[in-house]
């Protein structure tokens, strides 16, 4: 979020004023109504286990419970809560555990602190809190934008496009997808999956995959005849029960439309935790999942109560990577599937940690985690993942958070990185073993990292606060990166896109010098020809058009150099129109097409093309307009 | 987290109007809002020894009364689903004010949201949310909630903001 967004939110706060609150409400009625309530304290969790595991747990449950009574009876732990613990650990994050009691040991660390923390602290203050408040301040807009290296290629050989990805040739899943025939997407209802024929320039739906109740589909692939979807499924049984964090499982479903019209299913792997993302290579699907420990009530002896399983069965230790800190609640889950035999897990991995993003390369899983300490630091793991097999490699960390997925990036062995710390910003280059080979600090003071684009020797990237920097970074000497250019125009660009030889898109907003009006969406082309001079060639303002997806997620973006042209879906006080534009030297940008976007289902609207026909679809409207003179042509609701 | 009335009341009393708020702007009349809060109540106080910290109450807390908004909603929108824009009407008509006493702007401004924008807004008004946790709760991408709520943010801003200049959308006030 930004610092506009935030301060409109305080604003709606303040102006909602007082209300009376209903009598039974207050504070004084409340506890007089809990205080007649029979409490239940019954630790409730049968639900993954079994009976007798169930029954074991119960009592190991109110034992534990009565011990941890004893020691609440006490203060003497409020010290040690309220110092700054040191949280570093002597791992780097490499070491694999060697037994699940290892495990248990962080999570102990971590349930006595926030016991230490129940007891002693009572201001909001809490570790949590400070760290939420740095993250509204400083990291909330991180994350807001991404780039892909490649999506302008794909379509130029082939007729069709495909999903705009942050790494070339590292797939991506999404909620549309054509194989160049058929378009497959995303129903409002995140259940089911429409198959659409496209054939003769007509829209004909051909069938539909349809998960049962408790499966939310997040995305999916369509990849060599298969279908794979994605997501979460969720058992409101447990969550109506108070277990929250333990109610979601992640999935990946697999159906065989060799035959779009009868899609049969092939198989289905689980793993513990919410969907966090997938990435498909070299014919291997990775899902990664963000699994949390309830840690209330588990002893070491209850594994499954605290260890991440894979297809029902558990990790094994050694397949476990320990924290870099001394306590930790959560896991990383990350597994491989051979897309030849969708129903087994190929490798499975879990990092033991505090909870991170990730950028995936041509050959590694490089998972991120901002580390909350005194200092703002990021920690980062490199994990190989050739054909399906994961392993941990090097771990190193850099000063400050990284914004996005585009703010890191590997490029012949080196990964370059652009952090925000504090008031300044920081670019760093790190060899194999993540060790640092050169860093440039103390950039742009004041403003943090918007958007970033790096390709080749050569990065870009966008600080703001008023005005745009976009900084040319030269990265030829792994020991001494160099900030070559700086140019600085009015707005800020969200997402930036290579668009030919010596060309840089970037899509903001146009802001007055006040930087809280906002004049609407906007367009920049950047001539990079010469990185130390670049310069803003083009601009185009979408007057009354407010905010387009493109600026938070880059699937949104259909942009094709070989066509020329650059597609996204965009709000105007109307409501959501598709555009496209075209580029040209001389004239600038031309909108093409502006168009309604019908429907005003959940789903977010993508733009594809198959041949010369281009389908705007949102949910369970399609619609289809010629690509010669951008003129409606066929439309279906499924 | 051990918990006694008295102590889960203590903590209730730093955020129970925010609680309200957010059920009134979700629930749009006070007796379904004080139905929601009071639910969830006893659920979060069933539940208590789960939670991790104290620190963590208000944001559980949330969690917990989103859920059970959505779940009265959705049950509603079967038995009644006329019903459900009386608060609308009564908000942009000016009616029921003494019963309401939830600032007018505010709620003309939630009346031109969806359902899921008036909930990702009101998390993050309310509850103080992150786009991340909201994500969590409604079970959205975090890019997805970004957006929405970017668009429903500028969608009041419109209602919220006063001397809006021609041909821009001011976050004014």
């Amino acid at each position: 979020m930004n610092q506009r967004e935030q301060e409109y939110i305080n604003k709606i706060h303040e102006v909602s004023g007082d209300v009376d609150v209903p009598k039974a409400l207050e504070p004084e009625a409340i506890e007089d109504m809990l205080e007649s309530r029979p409490k239940k304290s019954v630790w409730k969790k049968s639900y993954t286990a079994g009976i007798a595991a169930a029954c074991c747990l119960l009592i190991c449950g109110i034992a534990y419970g009565t011990l941890r009574t004893d020691k609440w009876a006490g203060t003497e732990n409020i010290s040690a809560a309220k110092e700054e613990t040191d949280t570093k650990s002597d791992h780097t994050g490499l070491q694999t555990a060697e037994s699940y009691e290892d495990i248990y040991g962080y999570l102990e660390e971590y349930i006595e602190q926030q016991k230490n923390y129940d007891l002693g602290v009572y201001t909001t203050e809490t570790a949590e809190d400070s760290a939420w408040d740095m993250e509204m301040a400083a990291g909330s807009a991180a994350s807001e934008m991404k780039t892909m290296d490649a999506a302008e290629e794909s379509g130029a050989s082939s007729d069709f496009s495909e999903t705009n990805v942050r790494q070339e040739g590292v797939d991506e899943a999404d909620v549309v997808k054509t194989d160049g025939r058929y378009l497959y997407t995303l129903r409002d209802n995140g259940r089911a999956v429409a198959i659409v024929d496209t054939a003769g320039g007509e829209l004909r739906a051909v069938s539909e995959v349809e998960l049962e109740k408790d499966y939310t589909i997040w995305e999916f692939y369509v990849n060599n005849g298969q279908l794979i979807l994605t997501g979460e499924k969720y058992n409101d049984e447990i969550a109506d029960q108070g277990w929250y964090l333990n109610a979601s499982n992640t999935f990946a479903v697999t159906y065989d439309v060799t035959d779009p019209a009868k899609p049969k299913k092939m198989g289905e792997v689980t793993q513990s935790g919410a969907y966090s993302s997938s990435r498909m290579a070299g014919g291997c699907l990775y899902l990664f999942s963000q699994y949390y420990v309830d840690g209330a009530n588990i002893t070491a002896k209850d594994t499954e109560y605290y260890i991440p399983s894979v297809n029902g069965g558990l990790i094994p230790e050694d397949h476990i990577y320990l924290p870099c800190t001394k306590l930790a609640n959560q896991y990383e889950v990350i597994c491989s599937v051979d897309m030849e035999k969708p129903d087994e897990i190929k490798d499975s991995k879990a990092i033991f940690a505090d909870g991170g993003e990730l950028y995936v390369s041509s050959n590694n899983i490089y998972w991120y985690e901002r580390q909350w300490s005194n200092d703002v630091y990021t920690t980062i793991r490199r994990i190989s993942y050739k054909d399906g097999e994961l392993e941990a490699e090097a771990s190193g960390t850099v000063d400050g958070y990284i914004h996005d997925s585009f703010c890191i990036d590997e490029y012949k062995g080196y990964l370059r990185v652009i952090t925000t710390e504090g008031d300044t910003n920081s670019v760093y280059v790190l060899d194999k073993k993540l060790e640092k080979t050169g860093s440039i600090t103390g950039l742009a003071e004041d403003e943090r990292v918007y958007s970033a684009r790096l390709l080749g020797d050569t990065g870009y990237f966008v600080t703001y606060r008023e005005t745009d920097p976009l900084f040319s970074v030269d990265f030829s000497d792994p020991k001494n990166p160099k900030i070559i250019g700086e140019l600085k125009i009015p707005g800020f660009s969200e997402y930036l896109h290579f668009y030919g030889e010596d060309k840089l898109l970037g899509i903001g907003m146009d802001t007055e010098e006040d930087g809280f009006t906002t004049n609407g969406v906007k367009l920049s082309m950047f001539d990079i020809s010469d990185s130390t001079d670049v310069k803003e060639v083009q601009k185009y303002v979408m007057e009354n058009v407010y905010s387009a997806d493109v600026m938070y997620d880059y699937k949104a973006a259909l942009i094709d150099v070989g066509k020329n042209i650059i597609g996204f879906s965009a709000y105007n006080g109307d409501g959501e129109s598709y555009y496209v534009f075209s580029y040209d030297e001389n004239k600038g940008f031309e909108c093409l097409m502006e168009e309604m976007v019908n429907g005003n289902g959940y789903q977010t609207a993508r733009g594809v093309y198959i041949d010369a026909t281009l389908y705007v679809v949102k949910g369970n409207i399609i619609e289809a307009y010629s690509m010669e003179d951008y003129q409606k042509v066929d439309d279906i609701i499924l | 987290m051990k918990c006694d009335a008295a102590k889960f009341a203590g903590m209730y009393e730093m955020i129970y109007k925010d609680l309200y708020r957010f059920a009134l702007c979700m629930m749009r009349n006070p007796q379904d809002a004080e139905d929601a809060v009071s639910e969830s109540v006893v659920r979060g106080y069933e539940h208590v020894s789960s939670l991790r910290s104290e620190g963590a109450f208000k944001s559980w807390m949330f969690t917990i009364l989103s859920n059970v908004c959505r779940k009265k909603l959705a049950v509603m929108a079967k038995q009644r689903p006329v019903s459900e824009i009386e608060f609308f009407e009564e908000a942009l008509d000016g009616s029921g004010e003494e019963t309401m006493n939830l600032s007018l702007d505010v709620r003309r401004a939630f009346a031109v949201l969806s359902e899921e924008e008036q909930m990702i807004v009101g998390l993050s008004v309310f509850g103080g949310y992150q786009s991340k946790e909201i994500g969590k709760i409604l079970k959205l991408k975090d890019g997805t909630v970004r957006s929405k709520r970017s668009r429903a943010l500028e969608k009041m801003s419109v209602i919220l903001s006063v001397g809006t200049g021609q041909g821009q959308t001011t976050y004014g006030y």
